[in-house]
């Protein structure tokens, strides 16, 4: 995709998204995570989930190397199952550029059993004269 | 109707975060931008070498959050944060939090990562709700 053609309201991503207990432990594992929350192994992590989500929709915008994170905002509803599916969503709510750099938010969120169970917004800045290639 | 304690301060967890770490994550979270992965690439950059991912950094408040309320933050937190810094691999980061205000049954943590230098790399909020 061409990163500066993206309008605010674009839809990036619409697919479903397996949250695998393989997923979880490998996230678990990679993030040194060493909380407990009260045994409840079988819920995946949201912060899991969200990787997910962002991993699937730079992905398929295709960032160019070098862009990175500069905020990020996540709420939770619920917990989601693991060995289970998400309906994940992505899309462009603004994309500017300021000082040599693109900005670019995106809002995620994800439903799990017909309900919303996440929604993040994230600030991405795009080094701007790769970001029109 | 349960209520939640709140401490005042959570206290602080370390993690050292080491080029395997970061590969790690960009396997699981399928982020493979260079600027994490490819030492050449990042070398060209303005921070010179590979960086973490800032999701990586931030999962450590969301760990500090899980060990200090369980469920009740997985199944309803909030989080807002800000990347201030990199983290370069062998950085070891710290994450606190205290309490700065409970209003309307909601609990608000202001958190901070730090790397050894005591340099802010992520700031931000923290909160859930009191009762579920």
């Amino acid at each position: 995709m061409d990163v500066a053609s993206l309008e605010p309201g674009s839809l990036i991503l619409c697919e479903s998204i397996e949250v695998s207990n393989e997923t979880c432990f490998h996230y678990r594992e990679a993030v040194d995570d060493r909380s407990s929350p009260g045994g409840h192994r079988q819920f995946a992590h949201p912060m899991a989930v969200l990787a997910l989500l962002i991993g699937r929709t730079m992905e398929t915008i295709g960032l160019p190397p070098g862009s990175i994170h500069t905020t990020q905002d996540i709420e939770f509803f619920g917990a989601i199952q693991v060995d289970s599916t998400i309906d994940g969503t992505g899309s462009v709510v603004a994309n500017n550029v300021r000082q040599g750099t693109r900005f670019l938010i995106l809002e995620l969120s994800a439903r799990y059993l017909g309900t919303d169970v996440l929604i993040a917004r994230s600030t991405i800045a795009v080094p701007e004269e790769r970001s029109a290639s | 109707m349960k209520m939640i304690v709140f401490p005042k301060k959570l206290s602080g967890i370390s993690h050292q975060v080491t080029q395997q770490t970061i590969e790690n994550y960009a396997r699981v979270a399928g982020d493979h931008n260079p600027i994490h992965i490819d030492e050449a690439f990042a070398a060209k950059t303005s921070y010179g070498r590979t960086i973490a991912h800032g999701m990586l950094v931030m999962a450590f408040i969301s760990e500090l959050m899980t060990e200090a309320f369980g469920m009740e933050w997985v199944a309803g937190g909030k989080l807002r944060a800000k990347f201030r810094g990199p983290v370069f691999p062998g950085d070891t980061v710290t994450t606190t939090a205290s309490l700065e205000a409970v209003n309307n049954e909601v609990a608000r943590y202001a958190f901070t990562i730090s790397n050894q230098d005591g340099d802010k790399v992520v700031t931000g909020l923290a909160s859930l709700t009191k009762t579920k």
